[in-house]
């Protein structure tokens, strides 16, 4: 039986963790991807009385649209979501999100380290994606090794471009980062990776034309 | 109203960062120490907080913790305003600093870096 786009793992999935400076990154990152065959988790550290006025924000960034995850959630492809304030943001099965409550990890809830390493296997021919931006403190570095270990391409930005090179040094010294780029190079990448979503083609007709 | 706070010992700094975002549209309260911030907080402000980091007495560390612990982050974005990298001093306030800005700082960073935690600030 073939499962439909929404019922099967996302093809790609791109997880990124951010935290002090990182608002700026992230608009500047989707304002470069296209529309991608990957689902998108974001996990910024934020108060929670601006998770709705930050996607909204990301939002006017970004071709995708972005939504704040809800618990239980399957993830679509073609859509950014955005881990909210106060509870951990966990993958099931690389696909379902999960909003867990629980103490402060690396001082900070949700962790970029908890979502991370709730990454599992990929599926055959599911490609994982993980990135680490600006932030203060080694939030991530671990959740980054993580999923390095599962075969997941590794993103760092790099130093020169970091408001606060902590959480991407970190994961550099752990030596789990396939690539330090600055923003754009992040969005470049994401672009090759991360599957060019394509229009769908023209309806054919019985007589196998597509319809113009 | 755009509102922003900010927290410096040195006028010159707290002068000019004023003058311009001022001229950018927000109303600007300006303070003189972590003291002085903490005070302000406690009477009544919600907005952006330019919080220097060296300050003689209470840092900018010291000043964004004690906010944290007797909860006056609500309804503020800060944004730490230094000229060295976050040491160990800054542990275990991962969550509460929204930006960055490194001394010395151009007219750009400041308000692009403003305007995006204004963004954030307003839905």
């Amino acid at each position: 039986m073939k499962l439909s786009s929404q019922q099967r793992p996302p093809k790609c999935l791109i997880v990124i963790g951010a935290s002090t400076g990182g608002t700026r990154v992230l608009a500047q990152i989707l304002d470069r991807l296209p529309l991608l065959e990957s689902a998108v988790l974001i996990v910024q550290h934020m108060p929670k009385f601006i998770n709705d006025s930050l996607v909204r924000t990301l939002g006017q960034h970004s071709r995708a649209p972005v939504r704040l995850a809800r618990h239980n959630e399957r993830t679509e492809e073609g859509v950014v979501y955005l881990a909210p304030s106060d509870v951990h943001c966990q993958l099931s099965t690389n696909s379902i999100l999960k909003l867990v409550e629980g103490p402060r990890v690396n001082y900070v809830c949700p962790a970029i380290d908890v979502t991370m390493s709730s990454v599992s296997a990929p599926f055959p021919g599911q490609r994982l994606v993980g990135v680490l931006l600006t932030g203060m403190g080694k939030d991530g570095a671990q959740g980054l090794a993580h999923m390095k270990r599962l075969g997941a391409l590794t993103i760092a930005q790099d130093r020169a471009s970091c408001t606060v090179y902590g959480m991407p040094g970190e994961a550099v010294k752990l030596g789990c980062v396939d690539h330090e780029l600055p923003p754009e190079g992040i969005a470049r990448a994401l672009t090759t990776v991360g599957l060019r979503m394509m229009p769908e083609p023209p309806p054919r007709t019985s007589a196998g034309l597509s319809v113009v | 109203m755009k509102k922003l706070m900010i927290v410096d010992d040195e006028y010159h700094i707290r002068h000019t960062s004023s003058l311009l975002l001022e001229k950018a549209g927000y109303e600007i309260v300006e303070v003189e120490s972590g003291v002085a911030c903490l005070e302000r907080l406690r009477a009544s402000f919600e907005g952006i907080i330019l919080l220097d980091v060296s300050m003689p007495g209470l840092d900018g560390w010291g000043t964004l913790r004690r906010m944290r612990d007797e909860n006056l982050l609500a309804g503020n974005l800060v944004c730490m305003v230094t000229g060295t990298i976050p040491g160990e001093d800054s542990s275990g306030l991962e969550d509460c600093v929204f930006d960055y800005l490194l001394k010395p700082f151009s007219r750009h960073d400041l308000l692009n870096m403003v305007a995006t935690a204004q963004a954030c600030l307003h839905v």
